[in-house]
């Protein structure tokens, strides 16, 4: 993985592809890597759609290895939807295969002069691109169907759906996930549109040829490797929960602390949680013969996916995960699992981000477009964006958009970027992360969890409430770590517990490179990568004033605890004092 | 009324899921959770400290057991460990405990008597399986409407229902079906008591 691909759409002629070494970048992967190429080579004045944005995608570290659960890839870029740098990532097959061609990134640059719209095929042979005017404006599943008629079905694909080509600042980027379908989404900060503003609908990974990527120290790299796994199946939740019900298995918990966001965030319980429930939903599908555990990457063994089959019990989608039930479910008053599915299948044909549009449908209903509640009202909301009508335009931009267009006051964003399923008022340390993210609110930018017990980020009274603040800081430092290794998030669980566990992980990084990264220096790692992101989103002209909640999270108690957000400003501006 | 129902385990995920919404249960009140569930239910030490992972009473998140007392009416929720930042917030001590201050429950009756009561307990993910059984076993209370939904969502558990007393008078499941769905009763309370064929 010591390659790059940089493609310049806006080359004379046609788009150009180079092949060039990693050079300055060598040694990052992941988060790591993309937000080291826009910190460095984009103007974070630009706007987010011209030639001088650019789309940075990239594998993790230990991508392509046999190292479990290395699967994730990250993409960045220039934010439509935020104005700030952006890090998605998915899951799904292209990381690994990516990696194994040894290419450590895409970059893509430039902007076409035409409307022309392109894909690219990369395999051992190298790299080619060609034009495709035939694939304007189809959705993600058929897309994908299209390039399996083309080049066979052990490929993978990185493609865009209408709202990537609409350039619509809610727009997702699919990973095709083991059974080729593309449901695994980098879905935050509409890195869709940016893929479309450079004119290229799909990226086709064909790794027929290619073999494992080596480690340098076999026999360490393996033992680490299976101290990691081991940690991982003995973990109640990483060996039990997500298996048995995915993360849908949140929504119970969350209704019951009062911190379930309800009707756009006006409450903190709903009645009909049960009947959406991670545990109502695994039972439905497996009832229906679809599958309530699956992984979506081979080298998964949390494996906390599925696959939603029908009434007719026919493939619908995969399973929606927690934050897409809550987004369209809990948010918007629906209690309905089949409607649910449908939307998210929606969304991914579409290639929209499933929180933004669950958040923005929310804000419609409270404009009262349609009534909280209406299920066939949200699918009819959501068949706009794909229809390219004015209303699905507003509402694909996002919910600060539609809510500035409908005139309302209560639009759940923090830097443009709609909030996750947390309520900050009932648990305030996540909101903390939600105000001060680089990414706008991000309930992935806080999540990995090493600190006290290993250290890093140094010791912290977490019984003390001026404890949140520090807790916040040492989460998002080592998330920025931990995302730049490839690794899905949810191993955090296991590594928040088990010590031995954080440490195989260590070991196999060290084992794979010849390394001998201590915890520090994965301390080092995530704040050199955060100071990047804040640098950028200060010269792209984010002040203090960005890294806060909507004032109504400080002055609308949210029932049943009847609870306000109540860190001051100043303790936030001190998160990344270090 | 009264409902004992002899079914094959087969079907027991049906009636489990009554669990997650929640249903009445007689038992001793005035005492803390630790000694309801040890004492009274019979769980034991191991299997609380290892396996009841995250607790809510009355809506609030418990992190000591043996401090937090139950009272009549009070809904006692219990589940496994839970994925997520907010999940390892919500469980009982959990090292980001000041993360939820605002909803962390805190005990302020001293001395409660102990007697017999009613509260409602909700059971959620890997304990669904693991202690439903014991709850239903020992009889559980709910609104009759919600016994003959599941028997309307779920028609197929009619061939194994192995034999249904309602007030000591057995009777097939569309009897009992017409009789918990009736405007007049459906909205009673039930104790059903299910004996589980394993």
């Amino acid at each position: 993985m010591d390659k790059i691909i940089r493609i310049n759409m806006g080359a004379q002629g046609n788009p150009e592809v180079k092949v060039e070494s990693i050079g300055e970048y060598s040694g990052l992967g992941g988060r790591g890597l993309t937000s080291a190429v826009i910190s460095k080579e984009v103007q974070p004045a630009c706007h987010p759609l011209s030639e001088n944005n650019k789309l940075v995608i990239a594998p993790g570290l230990l991508s392509g290895t046999m190292a479990a659960m290395s699967g994730r890839i990250s993409i960045g870029c220039k934010s439509p939807l935020t104005g700030g740098i952006k890090e998605a990532n998915a899951g799904g097959q292209p990381s690994q295969m990516l990696a194994r061609l040894g290419y450590a990134a895409i970059i893509i640059e430039g902007k076409p002069k035409g409307n022309d719209l392109y894909k690219v095929l990369i395999n051992k042979n190298g790299v080619r691109i060609e034009k495709d005017n035939g694939l304007k404006m189809l959705g993600n599943y058929e897309t994908v169907e299209r390039m399996k008629k083309e080049f066979g079905n052990k490929i993978s694909c990185i493609s865009i759906g209408p709202a990537g080509e609409m350039k619509l600042a809610a727009s997702s980027i699919a990973c095709t996930d083991t059974e080729l379908r593309p449901t695994r989404h980098a879905g935050r900060g509409g890195v869709g549109a940016v893929m479309g503003s450079k004119g290229v609908k799909v990226i086709v990974i064909d790794d027929e040829g290619t073999a494992m990527r080596e480690p340098k120290d076999r026999e360490r790299f393996r033992e680490a490797n299976r101290k990691f796994i081991e940690g991982l199946r003995k973990h109640p939740v990483t060996g039990e929960a997500l298996p048995a019900y995915g993360t849908n298995v949140l929504t119970n918990i969350l209704n019951e602390a009062g911190g379930y966001p309800t009707y756009n965030f006006k409450e903190g319980r709903f009645a009909g949680a049960a009947r959406i429930s991670g545990e109502t939903e695994a039972a439905m599908e497996t009832e229906r013969g679809g599958l309530a555990t699956h992984g979506c990457h081979h080298g998964c063994v949390i494996r906390c996916s599925g696959i939603f089959h029908d009434k007719d019990g026919r493939y619908l989608t995969k399973q929606p995960e927690y934050e897409t039930v809550w987004a369209h479910g809990g948010n918007c008053g629906i209690d309905d699992l089949d409607k649910i599915a449908m939307l998210d299948f929606l969304d991914d044909d579409i290639g929209l981000d499933t929180i933004e549009m669950g958040v923005t449908i929310g804000v419609a209903m409270e404009a009262g477009l349609i009534k909280f509640g209406d299920a066939d009202g949200a699918i009819n909301l959501i068949k706009e964006i794909a229809k390219g009508t004015s209303l699905g335009r507003i509402l694909g931009s996002g919910a600060a958009v539609t809510g500035k267009v409908f005139g309302v006051e209560k639009v759940p964003v923090v830097k443009g970027q709609a909030l996750p399923a947390y309520d900050p008022r009932a648990v305030h340390g996540i909101g903390v992360t939600y105000a001060t993210s680089p990414m706008g609110a991000d309930h992935t930018a806080g999540y990995a969890v090493a600190t006290n017990i290993l250290k890093v980020g140094g010791f912290v009274d977490p019984l003390k409430p001026e404890g949140q603040i520090e807790l916040s800081r040492n989460l998002q430092i080592a998330t920025a770590a931990i995302d730049s290794t490839g690794m899905c998030l949810f191993i955090a669980f296991a590594v928040l517990d088990q010590p031995e566990t954080f440490q195989a992980l260590l070991d196999m990084i060290n084992a794979f490179y010849g390394l001998n990264l201590t915890a520090d220096d994965v301390t080092a790692m995530g704040k050199n990568i955060l100071t990047m992101e804040r640098t950028f989103n200060k010269l792209a002209g984010f002040t203090n004033i960005h890294d806060r909640l909507p004032e109504f999270f400080k002055k609308e108690p949210v029932p049943p605890h009847n609870v306000t957000f109540e860190i001051k400003d100043e303790e936030l501006d001190t998160v990344f004092n270090w | 009324m009264g409902l004992n129902i002899k079914i094959d385990k087969k079907i027991l995920p049906f009636f489990l899921m009554l669990l997650q919404e929640g249903v009445g249960i007689k038992s001793r009140v005035g005492v803390s959770i630790k000694d309801m569930l040890k004492n009274h239910l019979g769980i034991t030490d191991e299997y609380i400290d290892k396996r009841i992972s995250t607790v809510f009473l009355d809506d609030h998140v418990v992190d000591d057991l043996d401090k937090a007392k139950i009272k009549e009416g009070s809904i006692l929720a219990l589940s496994g460990a839970m994925p997520g930042l907010v999940g390892a917030t919500l469980r009982t001590h959990s090292f980001y405990a000041s993360f939820r201050d605002a909803i962390t429950y805190k005990e302020k009756a001293d001395a409660l008597t102990e007697k017999k009561g009613l509260f409602k307990i909700k059971l959620f993910n890997v304990l669904l399986n693991d202690l439903g059984p014991v709850f239903l076993e020992k009889g559980i209370i709910l609104e009759g409407k919600r016994m003959a939904e599941v028997i309307k969502r779920h028609p197929e558990i009619q061939n194994h229902i192995k034999g249904i007393s309602l007030d000591d008078k057995t009777v097939d499941l569309y009897e009992l079906y017409k009789k918990l769905s009736s405007e007049d009763t459906s909205q009673a309370q039930c104790t059903i008591i299910l004996n589980i064929e394993h």
